[in-house]
């Protein structure tokens, strides 16, 4: 064959292809169209619906392979730092093994929401140190084995006993406890320690949100006292007896303990004679260096609330 | 001429009377109280209440106080002094009232803690002029009596 018959024969086909393809080509075209178009109908359905036979309730297995192209999650903007909150500064437990230390000088508004229970020494205090908006529940002779019983504290024009008016009466934010003069002839000290801790007890229970301060006494003047025949009884042996119970009743009740005996008292632990005319009350001038020394000897309302470990040692049953 | 002398008589024996007490304008607190503690009826030692005190102690309104001199003793004591001078006679009256219940109330509590001190509330002087009002309870009854005595 020449090679113009040969190529004329094959130009002849390649025309012919390019502008009719044989019918042998076109039905695996239309199949594969087909099974495109079945694949994009089919696919979106597969994996919604439990497969037959799986029981309700029970999850299809995951197909083998994912059935869609998970939407790119958005790149996460990085969180503003978040701004430390201030750490709270723990509020210091005071220690009531020790007494009252010296703090700054407070107002006389400062005794609008107190109270003071006492005896005639207090009673001093209420007359003749200057002190204003105090209450007081004081009596001359007042005893620490009265306070259930003497009707010395006076609302709203009846008299109760300390106790009955301390759970009647207004709350305190400040209770000043001086008691122990009139019981130095009571020669039983456990039973005085045991009469007061129940009394400081009851004082705690009956007034949660007062700071209880617990005074020691202030020593006698003996030169005084025999002039003045007092019992004989009444002398600083015994005072120093009662000031060892009041640092450990101060402790074991969890009240505060102020030192007035040495607030009161001179170098050699007695009250001075100028400072006394009876050798147990005090003068003027000395019950005004009484209240300075309350005013210049105050604890912290938190602090002493942080310090109470007794009401959950009480819950816990021991 | 008669008639001139009889009204001059007549305004002199005026003069007089008033002299002779019935002008006493009642207690003067500072005046009073310094004539009793002058007096040596007090034994006990005594120093002075301020008035916001006072009314405490006594159960006064101070609103109804216009002067007041007080003393009480610095030993627990039952000696005392008050002179007060108030707004009117009603408070006056009031205060007078106020002061009787201290001298119940002091007896009260001194039977038991200086007994010895009670008679002295037993002799206490409460008197009211006008719209003034007092209260002595001195060692000597006597001595304070007199001395209340030479004011008039």
């Amino acid at each position: 064959m020449s090679p113009s018959v040969y190529d004329s024969v094959r130009n002849d086909r390649h025309s012919r292809h390019r502008k009719q393809p044989p019918r042998r080509w076109k039905l695996p075209l239309l199949l594969a169209a087909g099974a495109v178009c079945l694949c994009l109908i089919v696919a979106p359905t597969l994996g919604k619906s439990p497969a037959p036979g799986t029981p309700a309730g029970q999850a299809a297995p995951p197909p083998a392979t994912p059935d869609f192209v998970p939407t790119p999650e958005p790149t996460p903007t990085p969180a503003p730092t978040p701004t430390p909150e201030p750490t709270p500064t723990p509020v210091p437990a005071f220690d009531f093994s020790q007494s009252a230390p010296e703090r700054e000088t407070v107002e006389m508004d400062y005794f609008a929401d107190a109270l003071f229970i006492g005896d005639s020494r207090t009673d001093g205090l209420r007359l003749y140190s200057g002190v204003k908006g105090a209450d007081f529940y004081c009596y001359k002779g007042l005893t620490i084995f009265e306070m259930n019983s003497r009707k010395v504290a006076e609302i709203d024009g009846t008299k109760y006993s300390v106790l009955d008016a301390l759970g009647r009466g207004r709350q305190y934010a400040k209770i000043y406890i001086s008691l122990g003069i009139n019981e130095l002839g009571y020669f039983d000290d456990q039973v005085f320690a045991d009469t007061f801790a129940a009394f400081l007890t009851q004082v705690k229970a009956l007034q949660p949100g007062a700071v209880i301060y617990l005074e020691n006494l202030a020593p006698v003047n003996p030169g005084k006292c025999k002039a003045n025949r007092q019992p004989y009884y009444v002398n600083n042996d015994r005072v120093a007896d009662y000031n060892a119970i009041f640092p450990r009743l101060a402790e074991e009740q969890q009240v505060v303990l102020l030192d007035v005996a040495a607030a009161l008292s001179d170098a050699d632990g007695v009250l001075p004679a100028e400072a006394t005319v009876d050798g147990v009350h005090f003068t003027k001038d000395w019950y005004k260096t009484w209240l300075a020394y309350l005013m210049d000897h105050t604890v912290d309302a938190e602090e002493y609330a942080a310090g109470q470990t007794g009401a959950a040692e009480g819950e816990s049953g021991s | 001429m008669k008639r001139v002398l009889l009204l001059l008589l007549a305004g002199v024996l005026s003069v007089g009377l008033a002299a002779c007490g019935g002008g006493f304008a009642g207690y003067d607190p500072e005046t009073t109280a310094q004539a009793l503690l002058d007096s040596g009826a007090f034994e006990d030692a005594l120093d002075t209440l301020d008035e916001e005190s006072a009314c405490m102690v006594y159960g006064l309104d101070p609103e109804q106080v216009e002067d007041c001199v007080v003393y009480a003793s610095i030993t627990a004591g039952a000696e005392e002094i008050a002179v007060l001078r108030m707004t009117d006679e009603d408070a006056a009256k009031a205060a007078l009232e106020a002061l009787k219940g201290r001298v119940e109330d002091q007896i009260a509590a001194l039977k038991d803690y200086q007994p010895e001190e009670v008679g002295k509330l037993d002799g206490a002087i409460l008197d009211r002029q006008g719209t003034t009002v007092l209260l002595a309870v001195p060692a000597s009854h006597d001595l304070a009596q007199a001395a209340l005595d030479a004011l008039r």
